[in-house]
């Protein structure tokens, strides 16, 4: 075991590896370099399984103030060290790719900087057990990254829609202000890591921390109607968006994720929550389609996926959520920083263009279709008291993937494969997160009566969606789909 | 227009070129067709980032001064399009611009400018001493005087909103919802969604329905727009002409794009009529449907400002100052240049002694310094040729449903070429990643799959981030698709589609123009040029400019394969008497310009001692090529200070590294085009500034070859010139900005961040040192030709294009007698002896 000495030297050293970024990076890098620049995420990640191997959290303070919960310090369970791992390889990989991306630019010593103390800041958040300082850090966080947004002098549209974000980010911390507020009247602590321990004696301000978390939550991550920041703050060095699509935009997530066993004694906020995520999933997609340029087409992307993970998040399963804001962190972080392979896709679309495409088995698609339908009209009526309604939802969208890929494959053995090959996967993640992340997520609510409708509603609008995008072409004439077009090239 | 101006300032007397389309009789009914028409002559097209090759953005106005030209662009910008006076002092500093040259400035140009009879060389001394820019007045759109009376930025909102529409009509594989109404007109197309732009019917309201009652036709929309708007303003047909350009102006790198279709069509003698998309007209119709709207908006204040913008006073009086700096600065680079050429050897007869080999290189300005560490090394003979050695092709990779063009866009591809293989696996191995690079793409895109791939797949992302990151470059292409991988399973170009006498004609043109018609060596290299970079949107740029931005490699494999095939060098020997030795083997290869590396086609030996030999050659090649990394390496970054290795290892990184964006100059400093024999530059260290064409003017007795030169190679480095000349001295309007904002559009275009118009031109990156400093000397291409003048004449007297661009003053020509040694500038009137 640690002693607590150690374990402060290692936190510390872990929350402060950021800073040291800029100065490991060069253009000749050798080991030592290269050591510097993966130490924070190496010890993070350390630090995260011995965690999860003692099944402890490791918990350092530096100072203890008498307000119940308020204190100074770090607290690495596997959810915050796991996430911090992959945000923090994230930065490094950012760093080392702006040193040369950068090398043109006067201010490049500042932006490195600027970045190594967003990724600090983004640490310490990560890092708190009380809600102030996770609230402090949050808006640093915030404040740094819009130094990265108008990173390039006079550029009045970069200005323009770092204030966008700016107000919007204020918005945000203004829920959650008011959130952290009740949560102190209603549980006496600014702890947000112990909820066993707490008893609520008030349902309805239960359901209002519950609702301003969540609104505080979807303004951080972009969620429809407060997406229209992400698309516009392109003017501003591509590392700048990967770090921001990979690691900033999820700290919503991560709040809801940490607070999810408070956000289940509530009755609304996950409902309300799913909606809202399954609009935007919806809506970015759309608006993903019709983008003609590959940074904002990248953007809608997030934004959709962003929705997604909060629609997992609504429905109760916050492991595959998890799972699935780091496999999107990790892909769009390496989707930004190649953006110039674009042209390269062209020329090859030019030269390849009438390939024949493989065999599109459609038949079987319908007929897989059919059979899922059957699923859910059985399920309706056998009654849902008997099925777990998120593993319906999320089973529900798997089968979708599924039968997409089916669908595009070469045959019918290859298909199979392809489909036998990502159930496992989802499978064996499905349980591995649940497994993994069993002592901090709260175990997911029995089924209330809206998720029903949920699952309907959500079978319905990817019915919808997929017929749109298999009909494009006939769809053209219509007018109210050319005004949808225009309504989504134009970001809604 | 220009007349009437010259008309106006007759006092100025200045002895302009009458504009012929700018000049009509005044009529009480304008002709809008006729207008419009005129201002189409103007534009340049531009090509997109499949194949980046440099264009001269003012070959419209090569029926114009140069000087009345950037005059006339500096107004219609708002920008500078000659470098600033401090340049010139640095310039002055360094020595490079001495009062000897602005005197011989003063004379050479007094000729063609009489008001610089008026001009002393101290009036240009104390104007470098002062620095004070000179003013000149802006044209405005009806948009822009709205924006500066209403102190709102609308301008940017009407280029944006354009941008949009544009890049959805042309966009190439990023949407996965296109437009809607893409297969119709471009003007059509847009008005029938424009209406539902709520986004832009926002700050302007009563948009939709303005738009709803135009024309459908965009010529009849310009016509009624424009009567509206002569009626209103009681513009002349001048003022609409200005009014026209403007617009054009406003978008310039989309018009550019939409008029390159219009251009390929007139090349191929299609009918322009029948291009689907429409053309430049309809470009013109949207903007100015757009900014038109604005004259309902504005007041008759802001009426009268537009009006008299629209009243442009020719004024050159202001640069010609700075044209006559620039004009001394080229004088002092034309005097150095033409010092050092060796003309000592110029009445020896050609050494007969047979080379090791011969390399001919592509005439780019890259190859002189390669070629100059490659004769140092051995008896190597090197030879200066349009990259695309005389095989003007289509060419079609394997597994590719169609070619892509391998020879300058200014000529017609004379055949297509397929590629084929040994291997049968390799075909079938491209098209099936081609199928699953799109079965990804999909799964990616659709609704049903994406947040599932996401899901399980989007962890295996970081094992390719750490790879790509420890600079093994992002493996995320399959550029083996691209047909440029080399070494695999031996790619050639299936030869038999090409009929026997096309053959011969190819190969005996071909040799017959690079001057290569007797002593071959055993070995004759023809090298190609490539670049290699990641992750670089504007790779094309660093490709061969002859070969449309592509790769070399297919025009050289294919001439080797002509070269090397036993019965096109028979009839070689007997049609053209040109013999070809048996033992001398062509072999293709290509030069990658960001490491200096050489890749050969080793398929072409037949014979062991050509591969024994081959062995020996290319261990000779790679210290030529250790020198030429070293020597280029003073001017790159990161590369102080380094041992030979470590040197390698940057240079290398630099290639394949994601995240480079300065891996070389490419064709940045270049000055000068030379056409002559190799023995005029040989000992020369030209520094990477001229562009090497090989020819003996003794042997072109029926000026063939120089006719080719002067048309097709000389225009090419004309359009490369102006290009970076352009960019260097205005990057806002002609450069490609800061790469690391750049955004990529439609997979074809780039733009700058949240949306701007279709870049076009130079990055930074491309034009500045890490401390900011230019490493382009922006002039005007020195074009010097061994032979005599007599025989320059003829071809300008021939080819109207060529007269025009010398005339007036895009480009200078010296004539360098082959056996005289004189020296002569040519100008319009007659050739001004120079030494």
């Amino acid at each position: 075991m640690f002693s607590h000495q150690i374990l402060t030297i290692f936190i510390l050293s872990l929350v402060l590896s950021s800073l040291a970024l800029p100065y490991a990076v060069s253009s000749r890098m050798n080991l030592w370099s290269w050591l510097m620049v993966y130490f924070g995420p190496v010890m993070a990640l350390s630090l995260t399984v011995f965690s999860f191997v003692t099944e402890t959290p490791l918990k350092v303070d530096l100072y203890i103030s008498q307000i119940e919960g308020l204190s100074v310090g770090f607290y690495l369970d596997i959810l915050s060290g796991f996430i911090l791992s992959f945000v923090l390889v994230i930065g490094a990989i950012v760093v080392c790719f702006s040193y040369r991306y950068l090398e043109m630019d006067l201010k490049r010593k500042d932006f490195l900087r600027s970045t190594s103390y967003t990724l600090c800041a983004v640490t310490t958040m990560l890092l708190s057990n009380n809600f102030i300082q996770f609230f402090i850090f949050w808006v640093l966080t915030s404040y740094f990254l819009h130094k990265l947004l108008t990173h390039v002098p006079n550029d009045k549209e970069a200005l323009n829609s770092a204030r966008q974000k700016f107000w919007i980010s204020r918005l945000g911390d203004l829920f959650l202000v008011i959130a952290i507020s009740i949560y102190y009247i209603e549980f006496q602590t600014f702890s947000f890591v112990n909820f066993s321990e707490l008893t609520s004696v008030n349902d309805f301000r239960l359901e209002l921390i519950g609702f301003l978390l969540v609104l505080g939550a979807i303004t951080k991550s972009a969620q429809w109607p407060f997406h229209f920041w992400l698309p516009n703050t392109m003017n501003t060095p591509t590392p700048v968006s990967a770090i921001m699509h990979a690691g900033i935009i999820n700290s919503g997530g991560y709040l809801l994720i940490r607070m999810s066993p408070l956000l289940n004694q509530t009755l609304y906020s996950l409902p309300f929550l799913a909606t809202i995520g399954a609009l935007t999933a919806f809506l970015g997609v759309m608006m993903m389609w019709a983008q003609t340029d590959i940074k904002k087409s990248l953007a809608y992307s997030t934004i959709s996926q962003m929705g997604f993970m909060m629609l997992q998040i609504g429905v109760g399963a916050y492991g595959l959520a998890l799972v699935h804001m780091l496999g999107h962190a990790l892909y769009k972080a390496y989707s930004f920083l190649t953006i110039g392979q674009s042209v390269d896709y062209g020329r090859l679309n030019r030269i390849y263009r009438d390939t024949e495409k493989s065999n599109n088995p459609s038949l079987l698609f319908y007929a897989a279709l059919g059979l899922f339908l059957i699923v859910i009209l059985y399920v309706a009526t056998v009654g849902l008291e008997k099925i777990n309604s998120q593993s319906l939802v999320l089973t529900g969208i798997l089968f979708f993937g599924l039968i997409q890929t089916f669908s595009l494959s070469k045959n019918v053995i290859d298909g199979f494969l392809n489909c036998l090959l990502i159930s496992t996967l989802y499978g064996v993640l499905f349980f591995t997160s649940g497994y993994i992340f069993a002592s901090i997520l709260a175990s997911n609510r029995i089924v209330a009566g809206w998720t029903f409708y949920l699952n309907l509603i959500l079978i319905f609008s990817f019915g919808i969606l997929f017929w749109v995008q298999k009909n494009f072409n006939h769809l053209k004439k219509n007018k109210f789909f050319k005004n949808v077009y225009v309504k989504m090239l134009n970001g809604f | 227009m220009i007349q009437s101006i010259v008309s106006q300032n007759k006092d100025n007397q200045h002895h302009f070129n009458v504009e012929k389309s700018f000049n009509f009789a005044k009529t009480s009914k304008i002709d809008i067709r006729k207008n419009i028409d005129a201002i189409k002559k103007r534009i340049t097209p531009i090509w997109d980032l499949r194949d980046n090759v440099a264009v001269n953005p003012f070959f419209g106005f090569k029926d114009t001064k140069f000087l009345e030209t950037l005059s006339l662009y500096e107004s219609l910008l708002g920008s500078e399009l000659l470098p600033p006076y401090s340049y010139f002092g640095s310039l002055n500093k360094k020595n490079e611009l001495t009062d000897k040259d602005i005197d011989k400035a003063l004379t050479e140009c007094s000729l063609k400018y009489s008001s610089t009879l008026k001009i002393s060389a101290s009036d240009l001394k104390a104007k470098i001493d002062a620095a004070i820019e000179p003013k000149f007045l802006k044209i405005h759109s009806l948009c822009e005087v709205y924006d500066s009376f209403q102190n709102t930025n609308l301008t940017a909102v009407l280029k944006r909103t354009v941008s949009k529409w544009l890049s959805a009509y042309f966009d190439e594989g990023q949407s996965v919802w296109q437009l809607p109404t893409k297969e119709e007109r471009l003007f059509s197309a847009w008005k029938q969604l424009a209406i539902y732009d709520d986004a832009y019917e926002k700050n302007h309201k009563g948009f939709a329905k303005y738009i709803t009652d135009l024309p459908n036709d965009p010529i009849d929309t310009i016509e009624s727009l424009s009567l509206n708007l002569v009626s209103d303003l009681n513009l002349d047909e001048k003022e609409l002409q200005l009014y026209f350009l403007k617009l054009t102006t406003l978008l310039m790198g989309w018009t550019s794009y939409v008029h390159k279709y219009e251009f390929e069509a007139q090349r191929t003698g299609s009918e322009i009529e029948l291009l689907k998309m429409g053309g430049f007209v309809d470009v013109l119709a949207i903007v100015m449907s757009y900014d038109s709207f604005f004259l309902t908006r504005i007041n008759s204040q802001e009426k009268a400002k537009f009006k008299n913008s629209l009243d442009y006073k020719f004024d050159i009086s202001n640069n010609i100052y700075k044209f006559l700096l620039l004009s001394a600065s080229e004088i002092n680079l034309r005097d150095s240049m033409l010092k050092s050429f060796d003309q000592s050897k110029a009445l020896l007869p050609a050494e007969k002694i047979r080379p090791a080999a011969q390399l001919v290189f592509c005439i780019d300005v890259r190859s002189e310094v390669i070629r100059r560490h490659v004769e140092s090394v051995g008896n190597f003979q090197t030879l200066g040729f349009a990259g695309f050695f005389g095989v003007p092709i289509d060419y079609k990779v394997l597994g590719a449903t169609h070619s892509e063009q391998q020879c300058p866009v200014l000529l017609n591809p004379a055949c297509e070429i397929f590629e084929t293989s040994n291997s049968t696996q390799i075909l079938k191995k491209r098209i099936e990643s081609f199928q699953s690079m799109n079965l990804f793409k999909m799964l990616k895109s659709s609704i049903n799959s994406c947040f599932t791939l996401v899901e399980t797949f989007g962890w295996s992302y970081i094992f390719k981030l750490i790879k790509t990151n420890h600079s093994k470059g992002p493996v995320n292409i399959n550029f083996e698709l691209l047909g440029s991988k080399h070494k695999d399973e031996m790619l050639r170009p299936d030869l038999s589609t090409i009929s026997l006498d096309q053959k011969v004609k190819l190969a005996f043109g071909a040799l017959k123009n690079m001057g290569l018609t007797s002593n071959f060596s055993q070995l004759v290299f023809f090298m190609g040029h490539k670049s290699k970079t990641q992750n670089n949107p504007q790779s094309s740029a660093l490709d061969c400019g002859a070969c449309a931005g592509h790769s070399g490699i297919s025009n050289a494999r294919v001439l080797s394969g002509l070269l090397n095939d036993k019965e096109v060098r028979h009839l070689l020997n007997s049609k053209y008497e040109l013999n070809i030795p048996a033992d001398t083997c062509f072999v293709s290869g290509v030069h990658v310009t960001t490491t200096d590396e050489f890749e050969y086609d080793e398929y072409h030996f037949t014979q062991d001692f050509q591969i024994a030999n081959f062995a020996f050659i290319k261990e000779s090649l790679k210290v030529a090529q250790l020198k030429s990394t070293k020597e280029r390496s003073k001017t790159l970054n990161y590369c102080e200070d380094l041992t030979d290795l470590e040197l390698l290892q940057e240079i290398n990184l630099k290639s394949r590294n994601w995240s480079e964006v300065q891996p070389e100059w490419a064709l940045a400093n270049n000055a000068a085009f030379i056409a002559g024999r190799r023995h005029l530059t040989k000992n020369v260290n030209l520094n990477s500034r001229a562009f090497l064409h090989e020819y003996d003017s003794l042997i072109d007795k029926d000026l063939s070859i120089l006719e080719l030169i002067m048309t097709a190679p000389m225009i090419v480095a004309n359009w490369i010139n102006m290009q970076y000349f352009v960019s260097a001295v205005n990057p806002t309007n002609y450069g490609s900005d800061d790469k690391a904002l750049h955004n990529v559009v439609g997979q074809i275009g780039l733009m700058r961040g949240n949306g701007s118009d279709l870049l076009m031109g130079l990055s930074q990156q491309s034009l500045f040192n890490r401390d900011g400093q230019l490493m382009h000397q922006p002039v005007r291409l020195q074009v010097f030709i061994e032979t005599a003048p007599d025989n320059l004449d003829s071809i300008i007297q021939k080819h109207s294009m060529v007269k025009e661009l010398l005339d007036n003053d895009w480009l200078k020509l010296i004539s360098i007698h082959p056996t005289l040694g004189h020296k002569m500038l040519y100008s319009s009137e007659s050739w001004i002896r120079l030494n």
